[in-house]
């Protein structure tokens, strides 16, 4: 057990944007190539042990367990059709994976005290057990509950053995922080391990290249101006927080959004096609639409497992229910990211915006019937940008305290705060304007040349360049990492 | 009562999804029809269920995928509900 606390206490941080992943991913990709069809998934397998085993072996073998006991319960309810011992097994299944969920998300401290019970010296000097999480374990867990859940529904039925199965849950790319499987679009492309096309080959690289772009020259570059403002709040003037806070939302969507182009781009080199997991957020036109195209595996997950069946057990209150459920599922989606009272009324400010969007939808459409859509559309998008970058300042904020600073100085508006100058820091608002800027040039190329395969080479050294002489290397991990 | 069934339904669609113009055939599916989302289609159930006074369970309502398993699914229920 002192091993078990010491090896988990030690955890190696391999980020999905490390040399030893790409490494990885680079002998994979030969491998997977020279290797016949069926032998595949064994090669991927291997693969996906090995990087989870490089962070830690005793969460290996728990996530391995785990990933066991839940195909045997889709096994069972893939093949029974006893209702009663169906539903047992359904919420033995889901019980289990959330005790595990709650247990190294929720109750880490005191697990780690629990676990340093039986090795003192893995105490710090303060007396505190620095557990680490498993990697990727809020992703594995709702991965695991969204296919037990569709077995149990019977809308998707077990295939292939249980290699295939460890797979789904544990593929390397998506790993740490999704996008979330889910089985019925994933487990088959497993079975059939086909070889990559060409096309698939190039999409790859050039995803990958773009999606480490934006996290060295944009997310990384931002994450400098928004750090600055966010440790002093209380020294800001509007403008500062008001800049901070826009550039917040974009580093937090250039960094999630560039590791999930990573993700997508290493899979897509085998030959697999991940889910999408956002589609162009900044053009909401409201934050309903925004949770279509924002962390998109995860809102549809909410809505399948937890707001459907929620909002069909309770349809009879009508338009209150609905609104109720969205309120519920968001506060729900908050506490995923953590238990923190600023994720959670993070979660519960989305659910609101949308209830409310829900229960002026007809009011709403009598009263803008003679405006041109455009301008309504215009409207809609700057209110959504603004609501969502305003409120994810309780999401980035370590406690309310510091989310109600920020508000303070963003809403301090007189004629001496406004004009204040200069904006903090010159040099790092210059160079995050150049990100931008250089972030603007790249995206336009990266959509024009998607069917030109000969610009491949040149856009992916342009990345590199970039990467090279004007990103931020070596900053920040990942910020869904830590969830 | 096959000819009132699809007549209704259209009417219960219209109203609640704020469209006149709304037309449904067996095919339909909540990707062709304009503000049929996830949080329209628990509304049209209820208002379903009020009109043909009939009772959907969670795995029926959930399973749904397109108007003409609604239409059969309502079909069953009122003949169950006829021969009682």
């Amino acid at each position: 057990m002192s091993q078990f606390v010491a090896f988990t206490l030690v955890t190696f941080q391999m980020g999905i944007d490390s040399a030893i992943y790409f490494l990885l991913l680079a002998v994979v990709a030969v491998l997977h190539a020279l290797l016949p069809g069926r032998r595949r998934v064994f090669l991927l397998l291997g693969a996906s042990l090995a990087f989870y085993a490089a962070t830690s072996l005793p969460y290996l073998l728990l996530m391995a367990v785990l990933g066991m006991t839940n195909y045997f319960a889709a096994r069972h309810l893939s093949s029974d059709s006893n209702p009663k011992s169906r539903q047992w097994v359904f919420a033995g299944a889901v019980l289990v994976n959330l005790c595990i969920l709650a247990a190294f998300k929720y109750l880490r401290g005191q697990l780690g005290h629990l676990l340093a019970g039986f090795d003192h010296g893995a105490l710090d000097s303060d007396g505190v057990a620095h557990l680490a999480a498993p990697l990727g374990i809020s992703y594995f867990v709702f991965a695991m509950i969204g296919c037990i859940t569709d077995a149990y529904r019977q809308t998707w039925r077990l295939q292939g053995g249980i290699a295939n199965f460890l797979l789904f849950g544990l593929f390397f790319p998506q790993i740490s922080s999704g996008p979330i499987p889910r089985a019925d679009r994933l487990l088959p492309q497993l079975i059939t391990s086909a070889t990559p096309t060409a096309e698939d080959r190039i999409a790859g690289l050039r995803m990958i290249a773009y999606g480490l772009f934006k996290k060295y020259v944009v997310a990384n570059r931002l994450n400098e101006y928004v750090n600055l403002v966010f440790a002093s709040p209380g020294e800001a003037t509007p403008s500062q927080a008001a800049v901070a806070c826009a550039f917040n939302f974009i580093q937090l969507y250039a960094d999630f959004s560039g590791y999930v182009d990573i993700a997508i781009g290493s899979a897509r080199l085998l030959g697999i096609h991940l889910d999408p997991n956002f589609d162009r957020p900044f053009k909401s036109t409201s934050v309903t639409e925004l949770w279509r195209r924002w962390h998109m595996t995860l809102s549809f997950w909410l809505r399948d497992y937890v707001y459907m069946p929620m909002l069909i057990r309770i349809r009879t209150l009508g338009k209150f229910g609905v609104a109720l459920a969205l309120v519920v599922t968001f506060a729900l989606c908050g506490l995923w990211h953590g238990a923190a009272w600023t994720y959670i009324l993070f979660g519960v400010s989305q659910g609101i915006a949308m209830s409310m969007e829900f229960l002026s939808k007809s009011w709403r459409s009598k009263a803008f019937r003679g405006i041109p859509p455009a301008i309504v559309a215009m409207a809609g998008n700057i209110y959504t940008i603004v609501f969502f970058a305003v409120t994810e300042v309780i999401f980035r904020s370590s406690d309310l305290a510091q989310a109600g600073t920020m508000y303070r100085a963003l809403f301090h508006w007189n004629l001496t705060t406004l004009l204040a100058y200069p904006p903090l820091d010159h040099y790092f608002l210059a160079l995050d304007l150049f990100a931008l800027f250089c972030w603007w040039v790249v995206r336009r190329w990266f959509v024009a040349t998607s069917t030109k395969t000969y610009w491949t080479p040149w856009f992916t050294m342009a990345c590199a360049g970039l990467i090279l002489f004007f990103g931020h290397l070596g900053a920040a991990h990942f910020i869904y990492a830590t969830f | 009562m096959s000819d009132n069934t699809w007549q209704d339904l259209t009417n219960i669609f219209r109203s609640t999804l704020d469209d006149e113009a709304l037309t449904l055939s067996e095919s339909t599916t909540a990707k062709d029809v304009s503000g049929w989302d996830s949080i329209t289609h628990v509304l049209l159930v209820v208002a379903v269920e009020k009109h043909f006074k009939i009772k959907l369970t969670a795995g029926e309502i959930q399973k749904l995928q397109n108007v003409g398993e609604l239409v059969a699914l309502i079909r069953a229920k009122k003949s169950v509900t006829g021969a009682k």
